[in-house]
């Protein structure tokens, strides 16, 4: 039911032209996270990260304060609850940086990604670096990994995904 | 309250050194003999044990060194196991902590000793403040418990027989290699029979540095901290019957150096050493000579 309500919901704002969504496999996350003063309470931080579906491997860097989560082979790291399972830990969370691989297409006339082992859903903002993808793309189904910045959605009664990808760069696979 | 002037000259000694860390740099770790308003996140269980030993060998009149005819030397072993659990949400934790104890009294009218549970505390310990930023964290919490008569009377006692109340206020800044904690408890104490303890006020300013490494990069990675803390506590005189009994009560300030090694994920080892600064009791009372804490922590998720 909710994959439907998020396809609907996708469709529905690509036919009024103003959003872009992303179904895709999201192979690694990085989380900034505030407070990390407490090397000995990091624990409960990476026990946690560790319980997120589709996470393989937790690092967390304290002097930089990033918590990198990488997905397991074929699967998808889960993004949606990552703020409110650091706020649990007792930390802060801050940006948030994603690696997504998918496939592009169309629907719609606009440029979709849809991956058959995912059902996440982002809306891409639409920036420098998408119209540069749809150009490279040219319309075709290439596989391409992007690296962006997830960002709460902003749309009003936009119910497909918590967040937004600004794509920061991209690659074509 | 008079601090003598050998005393000023460790304190001052302690002080520099620690100023000089400090000029370098800015703990990491939780302090030792002061609590921490850093929690361990939802569902986050942990367990903390230690040794006590507290050393009472010199009787001391209005705070100055007498001749105790009956010669005491009172030795008590404290083992404290404490046990958090983090509820509800990551700011609210509920504990307990059970104290084992042993009590040696040695003298020259006869030797007793007693060993068993002692008083037993639950408290309730909720987040007030939170200012997180990179490397960087400022904390208050409260915390509320209660003190239950469980332990035994008999002499040696090993509780005090009433039902008493604490309430704690902590609040810690920790930045890279530096932490800085303050707690204020105060103690309200109850009656047992017609004894009607004092309350009191205890009082811990904790500055922890963390030793090695001296740029913590990747977690887990094994570090040293080191910690200067100030605990004091200042008792009410106790009523007997309605009466004031003078040899009760006082000020008592230790100065505790102290040394702790995260070795990893889920454990930590710790000791220190507290020297009384300011050694006050009211009336003639023995006084603390010296307590040593050594212990570890565990965590369980």
């Amino acid at each position: 039911m909710k994959n439907i309500i998020i396809f609907l919901a996708g469709i529905l704002l690509l036919s009024l032209g103003i959003l872009s969504p992303i179904q895709a496999q999201v192979e690694k996350v990085e989380i900034r996270v505030d407070g990390l003063a407490c090397p000995f309470c990091a624990y409960g931080l990476e026990k946690k990260l560790k319980k997120i579906e589709g996470v393989e491997k937790v690092q967390i860097n304290v002097k930089d304060g990033i918590a990198t989560l990488r997905s397991k082979k074929g699967k998808s790291v889960e993004v949606e609850n990552l703020e409110s399972v650091v706020k649990d830990a007792g930390f802060t969370p801050r940006e948030i940086t994603t690696t997504v691989v998918g496939k592009v297409g169309q629907s719609n006339g606009t440029l979709v990604f849809s991956a058959t082992d995912s059902d996440v859903v982002f809306i891409i903002n639409d920036n420098d670096e998408f119209q540069k993808l749809s150009s490279a793309l040219k319309g075709s189904e290439k596989p391409v990994r992007i690296t962006g910045r997830l960002a709460h959605d902003t749309q009003q009664g936009h119910q497909t995904h918590p967040y937004t990808l600004t794509i920061e760069k991209f690659e074509v696979i | 309250m008079m601090i003598k002037p050998l005393k000023i000259s460790l304190i001052l000694s302690v002080i520099l050194i620690f100023a000089a860390l400090w000029a370098d740099s800015f703990a990491q770790g939780p302090p030792i003999n002061t609590d921490t308003p850093i929690m361990l996140g939802l569902q986050g269980r942990g367990i903390r044990t230690f040794g006590k030993i507290i050393r009472k060998a010199t009787l001391l009149k209005d705070g100055d060194e007498i001749t105790d005819p009956l010669d005491r030397k009172v030795t008590v072993w404290v083992t404290p196991v404490a046990v958090p659990y983090n509820l509800f949400k990551d700011k609210f934790q509920l504990g307990v902590i059970v104290p084992f104890m042993n009590i040696d009294i040695n003298s020259n009218s006869g030797d007793i000793s007693s060993s068993g549970v002692g008083d037993l505390r639950l408290f309730a310990k909720y987040l007030v403040y939170q200012y997180d930023r990179k490397n960087k964290t400022i904390r208050v919490a409260s915390k509320t418990g209660v003190k239950l008569p469980t332990g035994d009377e008999d002499q040696p006692a090993l509780g005090t027989g009433s039902t008493d109340y604490f309430f704690t206020t902590v609040a810690g800044w920790i930045e890279g290699r530096v932490g800085v904690y303050l707690e204020g408890i105060y103690n309200l104490n109850t009656s047992k029979g017609s004894v009607d303890f004092g309350n009191s006020v205890s009082y811990n300013l904790t500055f922890g540095y963390r030793l090695i490494p001296k740029v913590y990069e990747t977690y887990p990675s094994p570090q040293l901290n080191g910690f200067l803390e100030i605990n004091g506590t200042t008792a009410n005189k106790n009523t007997l019957s309605d009466q004031k009994v003078e040899d009760s009560g006082g000020t008592t300030i230790f100065l505790t150096p102290g040394i702790q090694y995260v070795g990893g994920r889920r454990w930590l080892i710790e000791a220190s050493l507290q020297y009384p600064i300011v050694n006050e009791p009211n009336g003639t009372q023995l006084g603390t000579d010296w307590t040593v804490s050594f212990g570890t922590r565990i965590l369980i998720f």
